[in-house]
């Protein structure tokens, strides 16, 4: 019982909570298969998916690292955070509140958020290893700021994932909860933007928890980049995670003080303010790149 | 006859059996509404069923009852039977063929078998080597595992594991493939005794 040996307050008690839900983490089969496999299919597309031109449509990868490690780490955090319930009478003696523990358990998005970063790097790198069309949507045919904004959404939803996990330990119960969760959330994420990704109101699809934002399969060669405003679409993104937190915070009634509902309100309507921002500003239209000849169909 | 009813009764988890079975009757109605995003529904629907099976073998008080003059074999073949739930599922959905969508039928129904038998094959392995709830880590792994290869078949050009329309043979072998493979775990699975 490591937890009994922790000081029984203090931001020294809570960092060392932390440090122990990081390495849970760390350490979870699911996640590090996660992990495993997106790099794994990364480096299948770089190997496989070849094109004289350089790597096809290198905007829409940051889907993999989201896809294999953001959903693995749900599953995870949620198991990890039920998994503290099973002892819920000896945990009870330890130091701090359900909320308290809860919100050391948000540390266990830390090693998501590493691997997420890893994954960009090395997507980034290799990209520059291998080369890129020069017509296709990267950097020198966009702003670096919306790139980079792209590239990092890979990192912040595997975050987001942690905490989706976290919130989804805390409330639902019942056997199953992650498998329903990971399938709602592919679900709602593809039906929620694709009936609208190629109309004129394609940047209202910014609601969902993860955003397409680059088309590469045009019949003509062209890719077409969806508007909207990434850089205001990965605050979103950041607000919805510490929304998921003060959820699963909320979950402890004793946590439920006057302070913390403004806290709550005050995320809440930057949450909404930065997906106005994310739909209302940046690429106003859908953009399609020049053609890419080597990718003319017939 | 009664005591097996009896015990699979009172010794399955119902709850998570039937209500993942209950989600895909969910995605099932979905399909009926938008028939256009069948080539995610339909994973979706196989994810809840399998994730169903996954379920069959939650048993808490595993270490206790494995021991008993019953036996370990007698209980994990008597646990298949909840396996038949997904799988009626699974079928008539398929039948019924959602919003029209152009299922292949014994394809599709190919489909569901084989994950639902691989998955119920790892659930009994695991339950095997005295693993009480191995549902909780199994369905959640399987229902991203079903819905995986609809954001590979995006991506890659190797055509997809669901095809709706006209069925591929290479595609009906790797359902085949799977099939088998949940096969020979159900049976490593199903010899009476504990660990291997």
């Amino acid at each position: 019982m490591s937890s009994l040996s922790l000081p029984a307050s203090g931001i020294a008690g809570h960092r060392a909570m932390a440090v122990i839900e990081a390495r849970r983490m760390a350490r979870h089969p699911v996640f590090l298969l996660g992990v495993v496999l997106g790099l794994v299919v990364l480096g299948l597309y770089f190997v496989l998916v070849d094109d004289e031109t350089g790597v096809p449509v290198v905007l829409s990868l940051p889907l993999l690292g989201a896809f294999y490690i953001g959903l693995t780490t749900v599953i995870a955090a949620a198991l990890l955070t039920r998994s503290t319930e099973v002892a819920v009478e000896a945990v009870a003696t330890a130091p701090g509140t359900e909320a308290r523990r809860t919100l050391a358990l948000a540390a266990a998005g830390i090693p998501p958020l590493v691997a997420g970063l890893v994954f960009s790097v090395v997507l980034v790198v290799a990209a520059k290893g291998i080369g890129v069309a020069p017509q296709e949507w990267w950097f020198g045919t966009l702003p670096d700021w919306q790139v980079w904004s792209i590239v990092l959404q890979c990192p912040v939803a595997c975050l987001d994932g942690a905490l989706l996990g976290v919130l989804t330990g805390r409330w639902l119960r019942f056997r199953g909860a992650p498998a329903v969760v990971v399938v709602a959330l592919i679900v709602v994420t593809l039906l929620g933007q694709a009936p609208i990704l190629e109309t004129a109101g394609s940047e209202w699809r910014l609601w969902v928890p993860w955003a397409i934002w680059h088309m590469g399969d045009n019949p003509d060669g062209t890719q077409t980049l969806i508007a909207g405003n990434p850089a205001a679409y990965l605050g979103y993104l950041l607000a919805l995670g510490v929304l998921a937190v003060l959820g699963a915070m909320w979950h402890d009634r004793t946590a439920r003080t006057p302070r913390f509902r403004a806290l709550v309100a005050a995320v809440a309507v930057a949450a909404v303010a930065l997906f106005v921002l994310a739909a209302t500003t940046g690429n106003r239209d859908n953009r399609d790149s020049d053609p890419i000849p080597s990718r003319v169909e017939g | 006859m009664s005591a097996r009813l009896w015990y699979l009764r009172r010794g399955v988890a119902w709850l998570p059996v039937l209500g993942s079975c209950g989600v895909a009757t969910v995605a099932a109605l979905l399909m009926v509404r938008w028939p256009g995003d069948a080539f995610l529904l339909a994973p979706a629907v196989l994810a809840c069923c399998a994730a169903s099976a996954a379920f069959a073998y939650d048993e808490d008080a595993l270490p206790v009852v494995a021991v008993t003059p019953r036996g370990a074999g007698w209980r994990r073949a008597n646990r298949l039977a909840a396996v038949l739930v997904p799988l009626s599922v699974w079928a008539v959905l398929v039948a019924l063929r959602p919003g029209d969508v152009p299922l292949a039928r014994p394809e599709w129904w190919l489909v569901g078998g084989a994950a639902v038998l691989l998955v119920t094959g790892a659930a009994a392995l695991a339950s095997r080597r005295l693993v009480p709830a191995p549902g909780s880590v199994l369905a959640p792994v399987v229902a991203l595992a079903a819905v995986a290869p609809v954001t590979l078949s995006g991506m890659f050009s190797w055509g997809t594991l669901y095809p709706i329309g006209d069925f591929p043979d290479p595609v009906r072998t790797v359902w085949l493939g799977v099939a088998l493979s949940g096969a020979a775990v159900c049976a490593v699975a199903l010899r009476p005794g504990l660990r291997p």
